[in-house]
């Protein structure tokens, strides 16, 4: 190829590769991002020779910890992007560099393709991604040693190499070398490709009976680039294998490769960019908007919350649960809750959960009505149930319940374990000081919820028996806003008037002051279960409130339902009336 | 040559700074007049001359740490040194060890803070001349709330760091496994269960593995608590009901009770549930079986029967007895009791293997202490039926399973006194009277280790060798061997 040639390729390359790398940050930040933010909760790096050796002394343990060690970028805006995108780049390009090793006329359109398949099939950690980066160093420093005794031998130590940092990387290497000899070697050399693959697979078996007690899975694919407790994906297989069947194919058709160079450039370039733009635009993970809820809640920002379901709208239960906890959060709960798609008990709480998201949004709406051992209990088998054992954000919920309880030594325990951890030991460190009980009880967030702590014993559980378990809270303390909040809403939304009253009557004689929500249901009540001016009038009604809610009565047989709904759609009697009766 | 000469000089010098601590503090050292605190806290403990080095930490912010470690008998004094952590030599250690067996070592830590030194009071750790059993068993398990997730039964040799894998659930698909129990110690013959996935009750014997699926048409459940005869031939254990509930406030987070038990005896040998040996009653729950070292007594746990869950807090558990016939496989009544359950609840009865002491765990309620804080270990001088002071050996959190070394001199008993969450594995030493000495955490090489472990230690069981049964073959059976359901 003449150098005018050589170069125009070369550029032609340099405009893919950024182009892909410019896409796949896109398609993560527009798609992933608050998925990503999420995966960051199921690793914790830490500073510890206690986490560095326990990985370590698995196989593919060290590809975890840079996986993990990357990982905590996920934590930050861009991070996820970032880094995947630049992954994806660096994967592409070295698998580039090894095609070009075993033929010079290749682009790097075509060592683009496998890479794609991360689009479609992404993954959880970068362990998959880092353990591609080992494969093809590795097979880079193979193919550069001319000398073939020398060039065997390091081989086989790149294979043990690479299956103990980055198991299965070692299969990945065995098979690439095995097409580099098969390409590249002399005749008659086959036998080196099949050495290679059949040492890649006998080690581990020498491993499990030599160096691990590890299930026959782990050892051959370690436990860390899928969840060991599900079956393998077939994306596993598809990615692992894309790339040599890749490189067998291109190798196949280097010959008719020739010729055509601009219209291949623009063609390719066109296709990458097409297939970049359907997967940016219409990629978007299924329930982006309950991670993008769970992101807001991690951080704080409840209003953010409320302010985008007022703006999109709720479209799962998961974020529904978010938007409640939003409402009760920023004390909107009583005007807005009623706006949103009820569902029941699930929206407020999920149900006995045993998902990720689940046990977090449990822990938190427990926390949030100040169900201190319910919080703890979500929390802390939100904590053992994840793959790793570990769950920062719910470790520091359990830090704050075990002070909340007066439970030094057990909040001190993931204090400690957090101060490791490079992302959560500013926060650990300061709540250090909380472990001085005097202090802890002059703290006003730990002195308020010891304040609405339980008080009467009791065994129902906030997400099976959401009424019970409620009722025994207000009980305790009526005081409880959020609880109240919640148990009236779900009265409300059960359409369970006769047990809202008993709360009502609760609130008036406490003199509270009564939403406007509240005054239309219990008008409601009077008008049609009970029939007692006297008591009605001891509520304290608005007039405003009272009119309308004559007008919709007058009205309600004699306009069409689309009117009511536009007129009285966001009243409580109009919900009572025509939505539908939820169990 | 003259490479090998310097190479052997470099060496020479580098291990010759390993061996002397450069920065050893001789003038301008503080007086402090109390202890250092350390964790673990091995200060004035009682040893067995066989344990692995008692590496510890001295807490607070400390650059440099010299400790001074000299015996009683043979005078020697070695020093160690150390960042904020002391990790003995183990060679140097068990010379120590050795040589002052029946004596007591005298530990004398200098500390560095700010470019000060200061030297501590020192303080003595005594060293028994009885050994410990060399092994202990346990159940690596997050601590309760219903769910489980990674567990596995492990083995730590005790005279070392070695910890191996007896099973661990993700190779037998992340079932449940539990109850380790083995005859008189004898890691050859050891037994326990796996549930959910591959489940029953697995009983290595022999180098063999026999998986049983122990539930009967006259029992409420598949085997639970168990407890070998000393013969080898028979285990007792209960069937239960067993239900959870989660408490509402802050004193309390989990009940574990009974809607209903019994007490079994089981014969290996014919493989059925001798019906001559069966506790089993309608007003009362019976449970935690175990037998005495000499095999003619059945011990248990005994409480009227009442109506569960509403009066969980009102159920107290007896401690009984019942003589065995182990040639005939039958009880014979009546039934003794023991200890009353007047105001407080039995469990765990544990007889140590001289026959001499009766050991178990005593609580408000109930017979699952392992999540009451009041729970503490008791015992009984079986000689005169008086109970002995057990102050030393407990602490103002959970003190719940504990096992006897096979010479009586130690037990092992499981603590949540560290954090109040996680159990931990405490040795203590038993004198000939009875009294315990102060317990000590199971050494660990990191002192910083159960900082960041994540388990509890469940049903620690001291044995008198490695279990040499694999790992992969516990796994063969459970993947591949069908349960055997009982005569």
């Amino acid at each position: 190829m003449s150098d005018r040639k050589t170069t125009h390729k070369r550029r032609i390359d340099y405009l893919q590769g950024v182009l892909f790398i410019a896409g796949s940050f896109l398609f993560i930040q527009v798609n992933y991002r608050y998925w990503y933010h999420f995966m960051e909760q199921y690793v914790l790096f830490r500073t510890t020779p206690f986490y560095f050796f326990g990985l370590l002394s698995q196989p593919g343990g060290f590809n975890a910890y840079l996986s993990e060690f990357l990982m905590q970028s996920f934590y930050f805006p861009l991070g996820a992007a970032s880094v995947i995108a630049l992954l994806f780049g660096g994967v592409a390009f070295l698998y580039y560099l090894f095609l070009r090793r075993i033929q010079r006329e290749v682009s790097l359109f075509g060592a683009l393709l496998p890479v794609f398949l991360f689009w479609l099939f992404p993954v959880e950690t970068l362990a998959p991604l880092l353990a591609l980066v080992f494969a093809f160093s590795s097979v880079l420093l193979y193919t550069s040693i001319p000398k073939k005794n020398l060039r065997y031998l390091v081989g086989i130590l790149l294979i043990g190499v690479n299956y103990f940092l980055a198991a299965p990387a070692h299969l990945e290497l065995a098979i690439l070398i095995g097409i580099f000899e098969w390409v590249k070697g002399e005749k008659g050399k086959v036998w080196i490709a099949l050495v290679a693959i059949g040492w890649s697979v006998l080690l581990p078996v020498l491993a499990m009976h030599t160096v691990y007690v590890i299930p026959l899975r782990e050892a051959y694919l370690s436990k860390h680039l899928y969840h060991p407790e599900y079956p393998i994906p077939y994306a596993f297989w598809l990615i692992g294998l894309a790339f040599p069947v890749g490189a067998i194919l291109l190798y196949g058709l280097r010959k008719k490769a020739g010729g055509g160079g601009k219209v291949k450039a623009v063609v390719s370039t066109g296709l990458l960019f097409v297939c970049m733009a359907i997967g940016i635009g219409w990629g978007k993970h299924p329930m982006e908007q309950a991670y993008r809820y769970d992101y807001y809640a991690r951080q704080g920002q409840w209003q953010a919350i409320v302010t985008e379901a007022q703006r999109t709208g709720v479209h799962d239960k998961d974020a529904l649960v978010y938007t409640h906890l939003a409402l009760s959060r920023t004390g909107q709960f009583n005007e807005q809750f009623l706006q949103l798609p009820q569902i029941g008990e699930a929206g407020f709480i999920p149900q006995d959960p045993k998902s990720r998201l689940g046990l977090i949004e449990a822990a938190e709406v427990a926390w949030q009505l100040n169900h201190i051992n319910s919080a703890q209990r979500f929390a802390f088998v939100g904590v053992l149930s994840s793959q790793r054992c570990i769950q920062p954000r719910l470790m520091m919920r359990l830090v704050e319940t075990y002070l909340v309880n007066e439970e030094y030594k057990a909040a001190e325990k993931y204090i400690t374990i957090l101060e490791s951890a490079p992302l959560y030991r500013s926060w650990a460190r300061s709540q250090r000081r909380f472990l001085d009980p005097a202090t802890a009880a002059e703290t006003p967030w730990i002195a308020e919820r010891r304040a609405l702590r339980s008080v009467t014993d009791n065994n129902f559980d906030l997400t099976v028996n959401f009424s019970n378990a409620l009722a025994f809270q207000l009980d305790d303390h009526p005081d409880n806003r959020a609880a109240f909040e919640y148990a009236m809403g779900y009265l409300l939304v059960r359409k369970d008037i006769p047990t809202f009253m008993h709360y009502m009557e609760l609130l008036r004689d406490n003199g509270k002051a009564f939403p406007v929500v509240y005054q239309e249901a219990i008008c409601l009540f009077f008008s049609t279960m009970k029939s007692d001016p006297e008591a009605f009038r001891s509520f304290p009604i608005d007039k405003e409130v009272y009119s309308r809610f004559i007008s919709f009565v007058q009205s309600a047989q004699k306009v069409s339902p689309a009117i009511l709904k536009q007129q009285y759609g966001d009243t409580y009697y109009y919900y009572a009336q025509f939505a539908p009766t939820l169990k | 040559m003259k490479r090998v000469i310097l190479s052997t000089f470099v060496l020479f010098i580098l291990l010759t700074a390993c061996n002397r601590p450069q920065g050893m503090p001789t003038e301008n050292v503080g007086e402090r007049q109390a202890m250092p605190v350390i964790f673990p806290d091995y200060t004035e403990v009682t040893i067995p001359y066989n344990i692995a080095p008692l590496n510890f930490r001295i807490e607070g912010e400390k650059e440099n740490v010299y400790v001074h470690v000299s015996g009683n008998i043979t005078g020697e004094t070695v020093v160690f040194e150390g960042k904020a952590s002391i990790r003995f030599n183990e060679k140097k250690w068990k010379r120590l060890l050795a040589g002052n067996k029946g004596g007591w070592l005298t530990v004398a830590v200098y500390t560095e803070e700010k470019a000060a030194w200061n030297r501590w009071q020192p303080f003595r750790i005594y060293i028994s001349d009885k050994a410990i059993d060399s092994h202990l068993a346990y159940r690596l398990i997050e601590p309760g709330y219903k769910k489980w997730h990674i567990m596995g039964l492990y083995q730590r040799d005790l005279t070392s760091f070695r910890e191996k894998t007896i099973i661990r659930n993700d190779m037998v698909g992340y079932n449940c496994i539990n109850c380790h129990s083995f005859c008189g110690g004898d890691p050859e013959q050891m037994m326990f269960h796996m549930r959910a996935a591959n489940g029953g009750t697995y009983i290595l014997q022999g180098g063999e593995i026999e998986k049983l699926y122990t539930k009967t048409d006259k029992t409420i459940s598949h085997l639970t608590y168990p407890y070998w005869h000393p013969s080898g031939r028979y285990i007792t254990a209960s069937v239960n009901d067993i239900k959870q509930f989660f408490h509402a406030v802050k004193e309390k987070k989990i009940e574990v009770f009974d809607l209903e038990s019994d007490v079994v005896v089981y014969d290996i040998a014919k493989r059925e549930i001798l019906s001559g040996a069966s506790l089993i009653t309608r007003d009362a729950f019976e449970t935690f079986p175990s037998f005495s070292a000499d095999g003619q007594w059945l011990y248990f746990c005994s409480a009227p029967a009442k109506k569960m869950p509403d009066h969980y807090a009102e159920v107290r558990y007896n401690l009984c007895r019942v003589a065995f016939d182990a040639e005939k496989g039958e009880i014979r009544m009546p039934v003794d009791t023991l200890v009353r359950a007047d105001s407080l609840s039995a469990s765990f009865p544990r007889i140590s293997p001289n026959g001499r002491f009766m050991m178990y765990t005593e609580t408000a309620y109930g017979q699952f202490p392992i999540w009451h804080t009041d729970a503490e270990i008791r015992m009984i001088d079986l000689e005169n039926n008086q109970a002995v002071d057990m102050t030393a050996l407990n602490s103002s959190d959970t003190e719940s399973y504990h096992s006897w070394s096979s010479n009586s001199h130690w037990v092992v008993v499981s603590s949540r006194r560290d954090n109040g969450l996680y159990t931990l594995p405490y040795l203590c030493h038993i004198g000939v009277d009875g009294q315990p000495a102060k317990p000590f955490l199971m050494p660990q090489k990191d002192p910083d280790y159960y900082d960041h472990q994540l388990y509890s230690y469940n049903l620690p069981e001291l044995i008198q060798g490695e279990i040499t049964t694999s790992p992969y073959k516990i796994q063969r059976s459970a993947l591949k061997d069908k349960a055997i359901p009982l005569h």
